[in-house]
């Protein structure tokens, strides 16, 4: 008898242990900027469209996704929503020049940032991030960064609202650049943005900003650094400085469809990520009632094992019998609580599709003047993106007339 | 007289076909009218002793003469022609040839005729018109036999002198011979004298003719070659008086040769003995043995043939007549053929056989019974002989009054009258080209007798014939237009025709020379588009211009080579005002041989247009300016590298010096660690030496 109460006294213990409440967790926030940062200095970042991390073995298989939590529709839209909370996060820390949600094709800016989602649910987010300075420095290197929801933020939608579930993955994120940042001092950080400068005049005119970056292939991994400088009044550097302006305006209009796509779904996101949490947190907690019953179960086969007799006593029958009871019915409550997890969940992920099919469809043609001319853009972002160099290129080649440029 | 040869084309519109006939005067052809698709005569005037303008005059004399005449018996006219020298009158085609072949018939033969024309001279008199050359040569037959007189070039307004050409002296009046104003007793003389001619075979006075013997003796009493009734003899004695007034008049001469004729016609019916038993005595042996041996039905036949000529003067003649016997054949004048098919559709309709019309004719005597009278008014309608058959039924009523049978024969004769009047004067109607009046009476036979072929015919032709009209008229229209230059309404006038008559080759010419017209007018104005484009050396415009002409026909050569031209002249004109806009790119060597290559080009270039001239002379003057050199003292670290535009690389160097003509320059120092330095470096003519340092101190 003392030995079943010794047992009964473990699984009370261990049923403690694995039921227990999630707590709002300790805040982290990105560094802010004490001082102003020269302009030189301040580096331009441009956060990419996260990878959704869709398994290429399971991509065709809804349901194996499924089981796993990942929708692919669903992934899609949170590839860019992760990237604009990146982005927010890197701006509102003000260590940084213009950060911008920013398609893969926008090539010469001075820091890429660009992710993967590992995993993603109501309760936890797991990302890959990487990060690469225009001169070749890799300042993250897919590296993990995972954390639990902080349940204050699904409280209400205000709360929600002002901060992010995962707003403590991002900070993370945001700080850890800012601990590469400081790596380089004032020289680097302006020389960086001066090869991301020449890196685009060569892109445009090649033929008139030619010679003015090297390669440091002493350094690891190899290094694009600036031989020379154009000459202030060097007319075909001006020329390009004046296109990189409308460049930046045309990258900062592609920006605005990002935030915009990711405050259209923030509130019904969060919704959905707070329901995933609570079906996620309940299904843990099944589990565990589960494991418990199942020990129960275990520990009163072995109470049986050890007591005199069998039903000795109505207490010890009784006790088998409600473990069995507790174990079968907790694997069906379980089951169908799975079921009903599933099926919002794909309607969830279905609902998510149609909104980032809606923001390609969304995107608008918008018309940008240069030096007199109107180039019209039209597609997705990537598209506009890739038209707009082409247009400039065509454009440079057409007034690239003898005698412009170099002597 | 050019010569006239068959073939020959005339006035675009007639082809000679045959020589008819050659007078003193005038010669005649029978010729092809294209344009009206029908034969006609054509009568030209001898010019040995007149010039075409006033052998013009005489027969627009004629044409005016006879145009005042409307009378079934007179050949209508057209206005004279003229074509070069050639001076001509078309005229009716009479198919029947003239009163010549006449010439000693019997008397019975020759009075219808003497009639008829008597009435076409009472109906010219009434107009005020005086033929004054009745001769057998101005008396003509139609296809049908009937009398068609012809060349009014003689005659004269009644009371006037004013004839533009002299007569036949033989049937000219003694009055006419003195040049006296022209009375209508000259007619009368005339119709006199053919009388003579034709009974006798020789006009009054032959051969001896002299007009002072005319004032004075009047001519021999004609013997007729065949006996003729004292009576006519004596008549026309008096009708050759030499007094004018002692002349009968035209009424008194119709009322004698009717009388005679009937008297004939009478005697005839009665069967009884001809008037030659009083012409016997007269007439020569010979020919009276002759004409006793044609006794019996030979002369019955003819007799018949008198009364069926003067119940239908204006018909077909009966056979046996030598008027019914037209010498050219008739199928290219259709309205005569037509009314010579009149007889065989009659027969047809009646389903009788031809052959019916020469018993008809040659035994309508024999018949002394009932049934052979009624027989023989059968046999004439069904031969189309009205006036046989009325006398044949008028015999029957005559054995037996109250028959039946001859009453509706002679109800049949007078209809089968008035169809074949009616449709005689359509064919009439047609032949003066009145269509549109022979249509509606053609229209009316029909209506008499829808089924009578004839008409039927004779109305689709009319009609096809009118449509012809149209159609030449529509040519003609177009054809004037053209002329005119007003291609709308030629346009209009061939699209007409063309739907008229589809496919025909003149429409389609015509409406292709509208094109062809259109196309060349727009030729014209882009030619001279360009042209003046081109004067104002708006060359690119001159470009585009003759590319749009080109795009719509690529042979233009004008097109061709004017684009090529304006080519040359748009990329010479861009180049030198490429030079002039900026000088500067004239200091690089290359760039001054491709200049003095493009002045010589503008050199060799014909016209040298104002603003060519301003540009060559501006180049020019910019290139003599950058003959001259200023030297140059560039300094520099010994560590930048130094180019300079249009010299290329200077390289590393403390001092060089460079001699550059006048131009712009810009000089660039380059050295790695350090910020570029660009300078600019302005060279004027005539510019004294200048120093310069290019160095980079901006360490990067």
């Amino acid at each position: 008898m003392k030995g079943a109460a010794t047992l009964l006294g473990l699984i009370l213990l261990l049923t403690g242990c694995v039921v227990q409440d999630t707590k709002p967790q300790q805040k982290v926030e990105a560094v802010q900027a004490v001082q102003e940062i020269p302009a030189a200095e301040r580096i331009d970042v441009a956060v990419r469209s996260f990878d959704p991390g869709i398994p290429d073995s399971l991509a065709a298989d809804e349901d194996a996704l499924a089981k796993k939590r990942i929708y692919p529709e669903l992934r899609k839209a949170e590839s860019r929503y992760f990237a604009v909370m990146l982005r927010n996060t890197l701006e509102s820390s003000a260590q940084w020049g213009a950060v911008r949600v920013a398609p893969e094709n926008v090539q010469f800016v001075d820091l890429s940032v660009g992710g993967r989602i590992i995993e993603s649910t109501g309760k936890r987010l797991v990302l890959e991030i990487t990060a690469r300075d225009a001169a070749g420095r890799v300042w993250l290197d897919a590296k993990r960064y995972e954390g639990e929801a902080d349940i204050g933020s699904y409280k209400t939608d205000a709360a929600l609202r002002a901060r992010d579930p995962f707003q403590n993955v991002f900070a993370t994120i945001a700080n850890d650049l800012l601990a590469a940042r400081g790596k380089l001092d004032a020289t680097a950080l302006r020389e960086l943005r001066q090869v991301t400068e020449l890196s685009f005049a060569a892109d445009l005119a090649p033929d008139g900003m030619k010679g003015y970056l090297r390669q440091d292939t002493t350094a690891r991994p190899p290094l694009t650094r600036v031989a020379r400088l154009p000459a202030e009044n060097d007319p075909v550097a001006q020329r390009v400085a004046r296109i990189r302006e409308r460049d930046t305006t045309v990258i900062d209009t592609l920006d605005g469809y990002y935030s915009g796509f990711s405050e259209q779904m923030q509130l019904s996101y969060g919704e959905f990520r707070r329901t995933s949490y609570e079906e996620i947190d309940k299904e843990d907690r099944a589990r565990s009632s589960a494991r418990l019953r199942t020990v129960l179960g275990a520990a009163a086969v072995a109470a049986s094992i050890f007591a005199p007799g069998s039903c000795s006593s109505n207490t010890t029958c009784n006790l088998e019998s409600a473990a069995r009871y507790a174990g079968g019915a907790g694997g069906v409550a379980a089951f169908l609580s799975g079921l009903k997890k599933y099926a919002d969940a794909r309607t969830h992920a279905q609902a998510f599709g149609e909104l980032a099919r809606s923001f390609q469809a969304e995107v608008g043609t918008q018309v940008v003047e240069v030096e007199g001319r109107s180039l019209k853009l039209t597609g997705t972002t990537e598209e506009q993106y890739r038209e707009w160099r082409r247009l400039l290129r065509e454009y440079q080649a057409q007034e690239a007339l003898p005698g412009n440029g170099e002597p | 007289m050019a010569s006239l040869e068959a073939g020959k084309r005339l006035a675009d519109r007639y082809v000679l076909l045959e020589r008819l006939g050659d007078g003193g005067h005038a010669e005649v052809w029978a010729a092809q009218d294209e344009t009206a698709g029908a034969r006609l005569a054509l009568k030209f005037l001898h010019l040995r002793s007149c010039s075409a303008d006033e052998a013009l005059l005489v027969l627009r004399h004629e044409a005016e003469m006879a145009r005042r005449l409307d009378h079934p018996g007179v050949l209508w006219v057209e206005a004279p022609q003229r074509d070069g020298a050639m001076v001509f009158l078309p005229i009716e085609l009479a198919a029947g040839g003239d009163a010549s072949r006449l010439r000693g018939a019997p008397w019975w033969q020759v009075l219808p005729v003497l009639l008829q024309v008597a009435r076409v001279l009472e109906h010219a008199h009434s107009r005020g018109v005086v033929h004054r050359d009745i001769k057998p040569g101005n008396v003509l037959f139609d296809g049908f036999g009937n009398v068609r007189v012809t060349d009014f070039g003689t005659a004269a307004r009644t009371g006037c002198t004013d004839a533009m050409a002299a007569g036949s002296p033989f049937s000219a009046s003694p009055q006419q011979l003195l040049g006296e104003a022209a009375t209508t007793a000259d007619d009368v003389y005339g119709l006199g004298a053919l009388a003579y001619e034709l009974l006798t075979r020789y006009p009054p006075y032959y051969p001896d003719f002299n007009a002072q013997r005319v004032q004075h003796e009047s001519p021999a009493r004609p013997v007729p070659v065949q006996p003729a009734p004292d009576a006519l003899v004596d008549f026309i004695v008096s009708m050759l008086a030499r007094d004018a007034q002692a002349r009968p008049d035209l009424q008194q001469v119709m009322q004698v040769f009717e009388d005679l004729l009937s008297a004939a016609t009478s005697a005839a019916v009665q069967g009884a003995a001809l008037v030659t038993e009083s012409a016997a005595p007269v007439a020569p042996v010979a020919a009276r043995r002759r004409y006793v041996a044609t006794t019996g039905w030979l002369v019955a036949a003819a007799v018949l043939a008198v009364i069926a000529m003067l119940l239908l003067p204006h018909r077909a003649a009966t056979p046996g007549l030598p008027l019914a016997a037209p010498t050219t054949p008739a199928k290219a004048v259709t309205a005569e053929t037509a009314v010579a098919s009149v007889a065989d559709a009659i027969v047809s309709d009646a389903g009788a056989p031809a052959p019916a019309t020469a018993t008809a004719a040659t035994e309508p005597s024999t018949e002394t019974s009932l049934p052979q009278a009624l027989q023989a008014g059968e046999t004439a309608l069904s031969a189309g002989q009205p006036a046989v058959a009325q006398a044949a039924f008028l015999r029957a009523q005559t054995i037996d009054a109250g028959n039946q049978d001859a009453q509706r024969g002679l109800t049949r004769a007078a209809a089968l009258e008035k169809l074949l009047t009616t449709f005689a004067a359509a064919t009439r109607t047609e032949a003066r080209g009145d269509l549109a009046a022979a249509q509606a009476q053609y229209r009316d036979v029909l209506q008499q007798r829808a089924d009578f072929q004839p008409a039927q015919a004779a109305l689709a032709r009319v009609l096809a014939r009118q449509r012809a009209n149209e159609f030449e008229t529509l040519l003609t229209t177009g054809a004037e237009a053209l002329g005119q230059g007003q291609l709308p309404a030629a346009e209009s006038a061939y699209t007409r025709a063309a739907a008229l008559n589809p496919g025909d080759p003149r429409a389609v010419d015509g409406q292709a020379r509208v094109a062809e017209i259109r196309t060349s007018q727009r030729n014209a104005q882009d030619l001279a588009t360009g042209v003046a484009l081109e004067r104002e050396e708006r060359w690119d415009e001159a470009v585009a211009h003759y590319q749009a002409v080109l795009a719509r026909d690529a042979k233009l050569f004008f097109a061709q080579d004017g684009q090529a031209r304006a080519t040359r002249r748009v990329q010479l004109d861009r180049e030198l005002q490429d030079y002039l806009d900026r000088p500067q790119r004239l200091s690089a060597a290359a760039v001054r041989i491709a200049a003095e290559r493009a002045l010589a080009r503008s050199d060799a270039t014909t016209p040298h247009t104002p603003r060519l001239g301003r540009q060559v002379m501006q180049l020019k003057s910019l290139l003599a300016a950058l003959a001259t050199q200023v030297r140059v003292a560039i300094t520099s670290d010994n560590s930048t590298e130094v180019s300079m535009t249009q010299l290329g690389r200077l390289g590393v160097f403390h001092l060089r010096e460079v001699e550059l003509p006048p131009g712009r320059y810009t000089v660039i120092g380059r050295r790695d660690g350090f910020r570029d330095v660009r300078l600019e470096l302005d060279i004027t003519s005539g510019q004294q030496a200048t120093a310069l340092a290019v160095q980079c101190t901006e360490r990067i």
